[in-house]
């Protein structure tokens, strides 16, 4: 892959261990405020830490603090690696 | 007489798990329960101190990530917040996760331009982590005080308690100049100008210890094996002190019925408080406290280490599946402990719909009061040796966890229909529990009072059995009559009218199931001591308990109505009804049903 190039993919996609920065929220995400609050804001940096089983929760390391949330909800944010 | 000056009100607000209720405890010398996980209070709190002859009056508020309120909790913090009727308010920061906490401090001072206090708590885990906090500097930028604080170890609240007084007393500057501009720019500025990383990873031993109890393959068994091991130190460490109990027990009976027989006391009142009210209490205390004694300060070890909120992200799949909200793993652990705190935590849950799902099947499963029953069950038919014991009780919280999961979903499917919603679950770094310290809590606050209610209702329930076994009607005792009454409905479930009728007495403490029953089957004067274990046994067997007996009296142990106390606090939770008497029949239903079922299937196979 080229490193140059900005790669946009969801944070569900984004390979565990990367350094994802934040792009954009999808409205209908039902805890967008929470998740703003918590770090998730466009041109923040998070990191993809782990999966649980099947896939879901994933946990980030955000703002200093481990946050998990559920991957469709992973899915509707959409950030730059 | 102590005449205060004045009187102060101040109120403590802050994220989830940063040391709010610690602040507080430590200023007032209360004993707010505080546990490593974001959501552990979920009530306001009020406490007092005194501090140079003024009186302050000091509120403990749930944790909150925003002043845009989620959830109904949250609009009662932040409406309290913005209301500005206190004196003081101190904001408690994190100083490890400082990034997001001055987010949270900046926009609450939008709101709140004087009487800020920011308290930068957990300075001791910073500096462990190589993250050194310019308070002075941060002080200056802000124009608000900024005390650094270790509130578990007391460290800074001297000063803090100083820079409170001198905010209630001389009023503080208006901070509305620097709050001027845009906020993120400002926390931003704040975060490189006032903290100082010297490591380039802070947590490095916390994810460590996350690959393990976080993995796909390990997470899981890690968590069985260490429920197992929490199962098998509280039977192995109960054994001894409950023999020992029982003996001493005894010999102070036999000292009582002298004493009473000295006293020419009438036989029919010694036999009411010996072999009624006695026996009972004496019974509860020897058998249901060492188990209590063990398993609750272990549970709060756990709680306090940081694993809860681990669990829930294992399990967060299986309860997705059931269409219920991740973090009712949390209320489920809670439900251990006890139920009614099980019932009140599920605040943590911001959708109406999951939260009342949590709430109706949270007594499904064991709280600290049942677990002797069962062990004492288990003990007597199935298994000699307490890894055996262990191992059955695991089985039990597994099926009642299964159990849980089925009903959520039926749940879900049916009355309570909708949406899941969202999840977001903080997994706070691991901290060394205070051993001794939780050990000393967890008794006094928790068994001693537990054990108090238990033993409230058993005197009452201990002397009512006894005059309803002594006053006849025709040739039977009335006793005699209400278990011949309940009898056929006990033997449609595998059991008999007395355990029913223990059951429906130990609506007010289940603790006291057991020696209810043992009270019944003897009351007549053939139990003249407490029986041990085995004699116990014998008694049941004589009564004609079979296997079957016993596995459905585990079954319905497991599942029935919900305590007194629960039922209340379910009633205060929902301010309903239907909602609360749903709560009462799911678990009863589930009861009957299996009940019905393993009896079925015992009397096709003998
Ligand atoms: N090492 C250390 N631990 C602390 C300190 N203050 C609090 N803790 C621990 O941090 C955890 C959280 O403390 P709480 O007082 O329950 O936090 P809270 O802010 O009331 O949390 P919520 O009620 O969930 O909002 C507990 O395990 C405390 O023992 C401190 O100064 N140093
Ligand atoms: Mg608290």
């Amino acid at each position: 892959m080229d490193m140059n190039a900005n790669t946009h993919i969801t944070l569900r996609d984004a390979p565990i261990g990367a350094r994802c920065m934040v792009c954009d929220i999808d409205d209908g995400l039902a805890v967008k405020n929470r998740l703003t609050e918590l770090g998730f804001y466009s041109g923040a940096f998070v990191d993809k830490l782990y999966t649980g089983v099947g896939g879901s929760p994933i946990a980030f390391r955000v703002s200093g603090a481990v946050i998990a949330v559920r991957s469709d909800d992973a899915d509707k944010i959409i950030a730059e690696i | 007489m102590t005449e205060y000056k004045g009187v102060y009100t101040i109120a403590l607000t802050g994220n989830p798990n940063v040391g709010k209720s610690t602040v507080f405890n430590n200023f007032t010398g209360l004993h707010q329960h505080t546990g490593n996980w974001p959501g552990k209070t979920v009530e306001n709190t009020q406490g007092v101190y005194k501090y140079n002859q003024n009186k302050y009056i000091i509120m403990d508020l749930p944790g909150t990530y925003s002043l845009t309120p989620n959830s109904a909790e949250e609009q009662v913090t932040s409406d309290y917040v913005k209301s500005g009727e206190y004196d003081a308010l101190v904001i408690v920061a994190d100083a490890t996760c400082m990034e997001r906490n001055i987010r949270f401090a900046l926009s609450i001072m939008q709101y709140v331009q004087k009487k800020v206090i920011i308290c930068v708590n957990l300075i001791d885990e910073a500096k462990k982590k190589g993250i050194e906090i310019d308070s002075d500097k941060m002080s200056e930028m802000l124009s608000v005080p900024v005390i650094k604080t270790a509130a578990r170890s007391g460290k800074g609240t001297e000063k803090l308690k100083k820079e409170i007084e001198r905010i209630c007393l001389a009023g503080s500057k208006d901070n509305t100049e620097a709050m001027k501009g845009d906020i993120a720019q400002l926390s931003e500025k704040i975060l490189k100008e006032c903290c100082v990383y010297k490591n380039s990873s802070t947590d490095k031993r916390d994810r460590r210890i996350d690959k393990v109890l976080l993995s796909k393959r390990f997470g899981i068994p890690v968590m069985l094996l260490m429920l197992a091991l929490v199962f098998w130190i509280t039977i192995t460490g109960a054994n001894v002190p409950s023999e020992l109990l029982n003996k001493f027990f005894r010999v102070l009976g036999d000292k009582l019925r002298v004493l009473l027989l000295n006293i020419h006391c009438p036989d029919i009142v010694i036999s009411a408080l010996i072999d009624g009210v006695y026996n009972a209490l004496t019974w509860i205390i020897s058998v249901m406290l060492p188990p209590m004694a063990i398993f609750f300060p272990m549970f709060t070890l756990l709680e306090d280490s940081g694993y809860l909120p681990r669990i829930a992200f294992n399990l967060d799949s299986l309860f997705r599946r059931s269409k219920a909200h991740g973090k009712q793993s949390l209320t489920i652990a809670m439900g251990f402990g006890c139920n009614a705190c099980g019932v009140t935590g599920c605040r943590i849950i911001d959708s109406k719909r999951e939260r009342l799902i949590a709430i109706i099947t949270n007594s499904l499963v064991p709280c600290n009061g049942r677990f002797p029953m069962l062990i004492a069950v288990t003990a007597m038919f199935f298994a000699v040796n307490s890894s055996m014991q262990s191992l059955i009780l695991l089985g039990l919280i597994l099926l009642s966890v299964g159990v849980t999961l089925l009903c959520s979903k039926i749940l879900a499917k049916t009355v309570l229909k909708g949406e899941e919603s969202s999840f977001v679950l903080e997994l706070p770094p691991y901290r060394r529990p205070q051993i001794g310290k939780v050990i000393i809590r967890s008794i006094f606050d928790r068994t001693i009072f537990v054990l108090l209610r238990a033993m409230a209702a058993a005197a009452p329930a201990g002397l009512l059995i006894w005059i309803l076994a002594n006053t006849n009607i025709g040739d039977t005792s009335v006793l005699m009559h209400i278990t011949n009454i309940l009898d056929p409905f006990g033997k449609a479930l595998g059991l008999d009218g007395a355990v029913v009728c223990a059951f429906i007495l130990g609506f007010p403490a289940n603790e006291i199931v057991l020696p209810l029953i043992l009270m019944i089957y003897t009351c007549g004067g053939s139990l003249s001591e407490i029986p041990d274990i085995m004699q116990f046994k014998e008694i049941l067997l004589s009564n004609g308990w079979t296997l079957t007996t016993a596995i459905c009296m585990m079954i319905f142990s497991l599942f029935h109505f919900p305590c007194s106390t629960t039922c209340l606090t379910i009633w205060k939770e929902t301010k309903s009804k239907k909602w609360t008497a749903l709560s009462f029949v799911t678990p009863l239903i589930v009861g009957i049903v299996l009940c019905i079922i393993v009896h079925f299937i015992s009397v096709l196979i003998f």
